[in-house]
C-alpha cells in the first residue's frame, strides 16, 4: 500500500473537522476525493502532509507518519501541491522550482529534473527569470505541480488543481497529471470539485461529506452513483 | 576650498550612514524570517560590546575579544528567538514588538547592573591617534572609519551571496516568502528563522567594538543609532540587505549635508531630517526603495 489512513481525525482546535477517516491509495493508483466546500478536503490533505496535528494511523509505504512533521514527510517521498498553489511570489520561477529540491541530497541531478519540467511546461521555461507572482493562475498551477515533483516524490497530493483555471487549462493540467502518473508510475491523491474531469483520470474515489467518508468506489461506480451525479456532475 | 568642505561633509555623512546601515543590516536579518522589528537590537549589540571589553580588559587579545562578543551575540540571538519569539507563533507582530521593547529595557538594565553607569573607553582595532588617517583630495579618511566601511561592504556582499546563491539562502527566502509552502517543500522554518537571529546578534556584536572607540562604551551608546537604523531599514526596504545599506548611507549623507548647508537645522535637528526622509519614502514607496512589493496576481 502506498498510503493508508486508519481512523484519522483532525481539526483546528475548536473541535474536529475530520472524523475517523479511513482510506487507501495503492501503488500507481490515482485516487480522487470529492466533496462540497467545507467538507474537510483540504484539512484531510494537511493532516496527511503533517501541517496540522492529527490522531489515528497514517501509513505511508507501511511506515506510520501520524507524528511526523511536514519537513520530514516530504523527505520520505510524499509531496503536496497545496490549495491555492502556495507560490513563493517574490522568488523567480526557477527559484520556486529549486525550492522543490531543497529536501533532496543529490543536488547534482537537480538540473536534469529542472530541464525535464521545463520541457513538460515550456511556458515555465520562458518565464524562468520572472517573479513567480507575475505568472497567470494556470502557470502557477503548473509551477506548483513541477515544484512538488522536483522533490522526486513517490506519492503526490494535489488539492484542487483546477481552482481558478479555465476549462481548457483544467483539461491540459489533468492530461499532464495523467501522463505524470503513467510515466513515473506515480501514486496520486487528488482533491477535486470538478468531478467529471477528476473521475476521468482516477482509478478510484471517495466522497467526503462533513468530515466523514460517505461513499467509496471505483471511478465508474462513482460516476454512475446518483449522489455524485446530482451534487457534482450536474445531470 | 568650498568643494573640499563639501567633500569633508560628504565623508562624515558616509561614516555616520555606515553605522546606521550596519545596524539596519542586523534588523533586516531578523525581520526577513520572523517579521520581527527587534528594537532591542542596539541593546544586544551594546551588551556584547561590554563582553568584548571585559575580555580585552582581562588580557584577551582584542580581535579574539571581539570574536568572543560576536559569538555571545549569535548565541543570544538564538536564545531570544527560541524562548521569547517562537512561542508567540507566526503572526503575532504586536506581541513580538512588545517583547522586543521589554527586551530593550531588560538588557539595558542588566548591562547597567553588571558594568555600572560610567562610560568606558574602548581600544581601537587599528591605530586611531589624531594623525592616523589617509588624506584623499584634502579629506581625512580615518583608519577606524575605513574599517567600518570595509567590514560593512564585505558583510553585505557576503549576506547577499548567501541569500542569492546557496541552498541555505534559498531556504531562508522561501521561509520568509511563504512559511507554509516552505515547510511543505522541507524547509525547517523555525530553524531557518532562528539563524536569522543568530546572524543579527553577531552582526550587531561586531558593530559595537568598531564604533565604541569613538562613541565610548556606555549603556546608552545605541539609543539614537537604533532609531536611525529603523529609518534606514524602512527607507531601504525591511527585507533587503542591500536596501538597508543604501538606506543607511542615504540618510547619513542627506542629514549631514542638510545640517551643514541649511542654517537653522544644524546638528540639533539632524534626527528630524532623517525622520522627514523616512516619511517621504513611506508616502512614495511604502515597501522601501528596494523592498519587496507584493507582486501576487491571482
Ligand atoms: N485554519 C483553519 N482554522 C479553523 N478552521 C478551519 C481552518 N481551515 C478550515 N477550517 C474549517 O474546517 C472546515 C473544513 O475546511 P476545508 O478547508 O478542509 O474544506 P474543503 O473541503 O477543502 O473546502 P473547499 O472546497 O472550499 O476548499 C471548514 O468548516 C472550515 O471553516
Ligand atoms: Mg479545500
Amino acid at each position: 500500500m502506498s498510503l493508508e489512513l486508519q481512523g484519522v481525525s483532525a481539526g483546528y482546535g475548536a473541535g474536529d473537522v475530520l472524523h475517523e477517516i479511513s482510506l487507501d491509495v495503492r501503488p500507481g493508483e490515482v485516487v480522487v476525493i470529492l466533496g462540497a466546500n467545507g467538507a474537510g478536503k483540504t484539512t484531510l490533505m494537511r493532516a496527511v502532509s503533517g501541517v496540522i496535528p492529527r490522531r489515528g494511523r497514517i501509513l505511508f509505504e507501511g511506515k506510520d507518519i501520524s507524528r511526523t512533521g511536514p519537513e520530514q514527510i516530504v523527505r520520505l517521498g510524499l509531496a503536496q501541491v497545496p490549495q491555492g498553489r502556495g507560490t513563493f511570489v517574490d522568488l523567480t520561477v526557477e527559484e520556486n522550482l529549486r525550492t522543490g529540491a531543497l529536501s533532496r541530497r543529490d543536488s547534482a541531478r537537480v538540473n536534469e529534473d529542472l530541464d525535464r519540467w521545463y520541457t513538460t511546461y515550456p511556458r515555465l521555461a520562458e518565464r524562468r527569470r520572472q517573479k513567480a507572482g507575475l505568472l497567470s493562475g494556470g502557470e502557477q498551477q503548473m509551477l506548483a505541480v513541477s515544484r512538488a515533483m522536483m522533490s522526486r516524490p513517490r506519492l503526490l497530493l494535489c488539492d484542487e488543481p483546477s481552482l481558478g483555471l479555465s476549462p481548457r487549462l483544467t483539461q491540459e493540467l489533468f492530461a499532464s497529471l495523467r501522463s505524470i502518473n503513467e510515466e513515473w508510475d506515480m501514486s496520486m491523491l487528488i482533491v477535486e470539485q470538478n468531478a467529471a474531469i477528476a473521475l476521468g483520470i482516477a482509478t478510484r474515489g471517495y466522497l467526503l461529506e462533513v468530515g466523514t467518508i460517505a461513499r467509496a468506489g471505483s471511478a465508474d461506480e462513482l460516476s454512475d452513483s446518483d449522489a455524485v451525479r446530482a451534487a457534482y456532475l450536474g445531470y | 576650498m568650498e568643494f573640499e568642505l563639501f567633500l569633508t561633509r560628504l565623508v562624515q555623512g558616509i561614516n555616520n550612514g555606515a553605522i546606521y546601515a550596519f545596524l539596519a543590516l542586523a534588523l533586516v536579518c531578523t525581520y526577513r524570517g520572523s517579521k520581527a522589528l527587534n528594537l532591542a537590537q542596539g541593546e544586544l549589540a551594546m551588551i556584547c560590546t561590554f563582553v568584548s571589553w571585559s575580555l580585552a580588559a582581562n588580557g584577551v587579545p582584542l580581535p579574539l575579544a571581539i570574536l568572543g562578543g560576536v559569538v555571545v551575540g549569535g548565541l543570544s540571538g538564538a536564545a531570544i528567538e527560541r524562548t521569547l519569539i517562537r512561542p508567540l507563533g507566526r503572526d503575532a507582530h504586536y506581541s513580538v514588538l512588545l517583547v522586543c521593547v521589554g527586551l530593550f529595557l531588560a538588557i539595558n538594565a542588566l548591562a547597567g547592573f553588571i558594568w555600572g553607569g560610567d562610560p568606558q573607553s574602548f581600544p581601537a582595532v587599528v591605530p586611531d591617534a589624531p594623525d592616523d588617517f589617509v588624506p584623499v583630495m584634502g579629506v581625512r579618511l580615518r583608519y577606524q572609519q575605513l574599517v567600518i566601511l570595509v567590514v560593512l561592504l564585505v558583510l553585505v556582499a557576503a549576506l547577499y551571496a548567501v541569500f542569492r546563491y546557496t541552498r541555505f539562502g534559498l531556504s531562508m527566502r522561501a521561509a520568509a516568502s511563504n512559511p507554509d509552502s516552505a515547510s511543505l517543500v522541507g524547509v525547517r522554518v523555525n530553524r531557518v528563522n532562528a539563524w536569522g537571529w543568530v546572524l543579527a546578534g553577531a552582526v550587531g556584536a561586531l558593530l559595537g567594538p568598531l564604533i565604541a572607540p569613538s562613541t565610548t562604551l556606555s549603556t546608552s551608546m545605541f539609543f539614537t543609532f537604533i532609531i536611525y537604523a529603523c529609518a534606514a531599514a524602512t527607507v531601504g526596504g525591511f527585507d533587503s540587505p542591500i536596501g538597508a545599506v543604501i538606506g543607511g548611507l542615504f540618510i547619513g549623507v542627506t542629514e549631514n549635508l542638510v545640517a551643514s548647508y541649511v542654517g537653522f537645522i544644524g546638528d540639533s535637528l539632524k534626527l528630524t531630517v532623517a525622520l522627514v526622509i523616512l516619511l517621504v519614502v513611506l508616502m512614495v514607496k511604502p515597501s522601501g526603495l528596494l523592498g519587496t512589493r507584493e507582486v501576487e496576481r491571482v
